[in-house]
């Protein structure tokens, strides 16, 4: 594989990665606009584990996930009771004070950066991301993501079936986390320098505008949102500085007529049942 | 089995100084089929919430099976098996059918494994469930369509198929004929007998007289809050209290039953 | 002295926040829409004036009319694609998400249009003035500043007095309680809102035009940074809330400075949007009495 092709597939996974940790709070209709504090977390942490500590990179990355989660599982209780545009607002508030407080850690760099020695590349990067892609499909399809999608449909009612709502948003929340602390980890050890310029609360902006373009009702979305960000550009590579205008123009125009995301379980639905008609042998057999 | 199941003491609501329930009192017994009645804003989908852990009450309790359940959680008290359908639909727009009858198990699901097996599976336990209750109320057919665009009457049977898979003890069902058309509602209130005589108690909020008179064994009557009348559907229409109430907000009983 | 002339600096520093707080304020008081667009609409207000200047020698009041004229198209071009286009698909916008995430496409869109026109460097804002400073005693006031102050509080004023008194004003309030009954008393919301938009847009890009004329430099992010510091002062003063906008612009402007003075500059974004977190928490309302809206989901 060509170097070009692979770079490009590596931030392909990652921006993936980083979806799917603002994918599951959004299904449950939470909008995460910090996750860069997040990635930033999971990157230092495991970037120093790894250098200082010397520790097996597996250790690093599942403690640097389990740092991301703690502090996520700390910050969803305050987070969460806010509502509206007040959580969109906290979420922003928790990125910033992160990257805020990073800088000015000397242990780790402060503002200058944070080289990281341990290397990891696109095999092992892509096998964790599939990780991530069935851990989250697995976890939509159980009764958790169930609960999740009935509060975003309607909280109250979801409430009153016994859904309590509060423990499944703190542990979508938590859980969307530990995975954005994954990506930050596989990112800091691919490009082998970390630096809090790389998770300013625009980073966060662009994975929540990408997953809402893909749809946060199923978990196929994030897969084409995260393509329609890292993918679709280059086919405009001539003119990179165009790059941001045609994701713009996608933002406005998705959300014009398709509000609720490329992928929806209506198309999905729509989809199957194309398919059984289509192959009626099937639907004899069952 | 005249053992109470739910019992209703001195509860009052007011929002913001608005008395909106004051201080009403009455029990609904084990098996029963009560209606409550009264004109509009007379406070019955306020008593439903006050019921269901929506709202908080301000003053007097809950009892259910006994247990008194005035603060307990949503969760909790869908456990006890108090379990509501909504005056407007409330299905979840994005859950197909049977994933919204599926919901409706959620207050039983004990025990991590419950929340972290797969039901979207055909050959799960839930979905099995959940499908035999569409089989049965007959919206097999639905099973895998999201609700929103069902057509309205289905969505009301939906509705009630999903409170029955909570296993439910008591449903309260908020004016559960409305919108529906004359062979509906018959189908609907044969429904609610048979689910009656399977032991499920009732408390039906309902303006449609008919069929009130057809399922109630029992009405009790709200007006600005209070209970002003309580018997059954005959000596209720006949209660001068419950006609002033109606002809003071320019209604009569006999009108309802017109509907 | 020195404390003055730090005073002095941190009120007018807070009187540009508190436009572009009153700019985000408005829109979120009357639709419950974060319209994320402001800090671009700001941000186009310094680019274009100054490229007017500099590149077609245009005179100063004529080329900053003209970027404002274009910051009001812009934010009218921002209603017609959030809110409005919801209001009709859905029948309300004020309780979907979509505006607001259309509102970040219009941001990074003005940036990515501004950058490919001008480059991503910092430009030099050429002055109207020879001496732009007043001196008083051993105070240095920059006229642009005093200025801001002024036009910030006069414009202020001008708006709570239309919000009170006019018609349009009490359309506009209404509107706030609610579109629906708005729209049922026969006012017709789909002519009032693009006024707020017109309102917010004007607001911005004029904040914009002092920034640059206050620190004589112009770039493609110079709303990135002020942006933090408005949405901070918005929620100071409990959104919705106008005065409070105002009060909380002034009253970060003030703790900016100190903070700088006393902390040094590296632990601003850290500490101010930690006290925004905390407020958001603990005190949603803002900490200047209390405000109207928080509609819960959007």
């Amino acid at each position: 594989m060509s170097g070009y092709l692979s770079g490009v597939l590596v931030a392909y996974l990652l921006n993936l990665i980083i979806a799917y940790a603002v994918f599951l709070p959004g299904a449950g209709g939470i909008l995460n606009l910090g996750v860069a504090g997040f990635v930033a977390i999971g990157a230092y942490a495991s970037a120093w584990l790894s250098n200082e500590m010397e520790w097996p990179l597996a250790v690093t990355i599942l403690l640097s996930m389990g740092v991301s989660a703690l502090i996520g599982l700390a910050i969803s209780f305050p987070i969460l009771r806010t509502r509206g545009v007040y959580m969109v607002l906290a979420t922003i508030a928790f990125g910033e004070v992160v990257v805020g407080l990073l800088i000015n850690v000397e242990a780790i760099g402060g503002a200058a950066g944070y080289p990281v020695f341990e290397f990891i590349d696109l095999p092992v990067i892509a096998l964790c991301t599939l990780a991530v892609v069935l851990f989250v499909v697995w976890l939509m399809s159980t009764r958790f993501g169930l609960a999740l999608r009935a509060i975003h449909d309607d909280e109250p009612v979801a409430a009153l079936f016994g859904v309590s709502v509060r423990g499944v948003r703190v542990a979508a929340f938590t859980i969307g986390a530990a995975i954005a602390g994954l990506g930050g980890a596989l990112y800091g050890h691919h490009y082998a320098y970390v630096d809090v310029i790389y998770f300013t609360t625009l980073v966060s902006i662009y994975t929540l505008l990408y997953v809402l373009i893909g749809g946060v009702q199923t978990p196929w979305g994030p897969i084409v949102g995260a393509a329609v960000f890292s993918l679709l550009p280059e086919l405009f590579r001539g003119a990179t500085e165009w790059r941001y205008v045609f994701f713009a123009a996608v933002i406005i125009l998705i959300m014009a007529v398709r509000p609720e995301g490329i992928i929806t379980r209506a198309l999905l639905l729509r989809l199957k049942r194309r398919g059984t008609i289509a192959a009626p042998t099937k639907e004899a057999a069952q | 089995m005249t053992k109470p199941l739910l019992e209703i003491q001195n509860l009052s609501k007011n929002f913001s100084g608005l008395d909106v329930i004051r201080d009403v009192t009455f029990h609904v017994n084990e098996g029963e089929r009560m209606a409550l009645i009264g004109p509009n804003g007379a406070g019955k989908t306020t008593m439903f919430n006050l019921i269901t852990g929506v709202y908080p009450v301000s003053q007097g309790s809950i009892r259910m099976a006994g247990e008194d359940i005035t603060t307990a959680s949503d969760r909790s008290r869908a456990q006890r098996g108090i379990i509501r359908t909504f005056q407007n639909i409330r299905l979840m727009p994005h859950l197909t059918a049977a994933e919204n009858v599926m919901l409706g198990q959620t207050c039983h699901s004990h025990g991590i494994w419950s929340w972290l097996a797969p039901v979207g599976l055909q050959s799960s336990r839930s979905r099995k469930e959940a499908d035999h209750a569409l089989e049965v109320s007959g919206l097999l057919e639905y099973r895998d369509m999201l609700t929103y665009d069902l057509p309205y009457g289905v969505q009301k049977r939906i509705e009630l198929a999903r409170a029955l898979s909570a296993k439910p003890k008591l449903i309260l069902l908020d004016e559960p004929a409305a919108g529906l058309n004359p062979s509906e509602t018959d189908d609907l209130a044969q429904q609610l007998l048979d689910i009656s005589a399977s032991g499920v108690t009732l408390l039906t909020v309902e303006h449609d007289m008919h069929f009130v008179r057809r399922l109630s064994q029992r009405v009790i009557v709200l007006n600005f809050g209070s209970l002003i009348a309580e018997g059954t559907a005959a000596e209720v229409q006949n209660d001068q209290h419950v006609l002033e109430a109606y002809l003071g907000s320019d209604r009569k009983l006999e009108e309802e039953v017109a509907t | 002295m020195d404390v003055l002339q730090q005073l002095i600096s941190g009120l007018m520093l807070g009187s540009l926040y508190a436009l572009l707080a009153v700019a985000f304020t408005l829109v979120i008081g009357v639709l419950n829409f974060l319209n994320f667009s402001i800090p671009g609409i700001f941000m186009m207000g310094g680019m274009i004036s100054w490229g007017l200047m500099s590149q077609t020698n245009m005179v100063w009041w004529l080329a900053m009319a003209i970027a404002l004229a274009a910051c009001v198209v812009a934010s009218l071009l921002v209603e017609r694609f959030t809110y409005r286009f919801m209001k009709m698909r859905f029948g309300d916008a004020t309780e979907h998400a979509t505006p607001l995430v259309s509102s970040l496409g219009f941001l990074i869109l003005f940036q990515g249009l501004v950058l490919i026109k001008w480059g991503p460097e910092m430009q030099y804002f050429p002055s109207p003035w020879q001496d732009p400073n007043l001196r008083i005693g051993e105070l240095v006031i920059g006229l642009p500043q005093l200025a801001s102050l002024i036009l910030a509080l006069v414009l202020v004023g001008g708006l709570s007095l239309l919000l009170a008194r006019t018609g349009l004003g009490r359309a506009i309030r209404a509107i706030a309680e609610s579109p629906d009954t708005a729209a049922m008393l026969g006012i017709r919301v789909n002519r009032i809102v693009p006024a707020v938009f017109i309102i917010s847009g004007l607001l911005a890009g004029l904040a914009g035009v002092l920034f640059s004329l206050n620190y004589l430099q112009a770039s493609p992010r110079m709303g990135d940074e002020i942006a933090t510091l408005a949405i901070s002062a918005m929620v100071l003063g409990g959104l919705g809330s106008v005065w409070g906008a105002v009060i909380g612009g002034l009253f970060l402007g003030l703790v900016q400075v100190m903070v700088i003075q006393f902390f040094g500059a590296e632990f601003l974004r850290a500490i101010l949007w930690g006290l925004l977190l905390v407020i958001i928490v603990v005190r949603p309302q803002g900490v200047f009495g209390g405000s109207k809206i928080s509609k819960g989901k959007f």
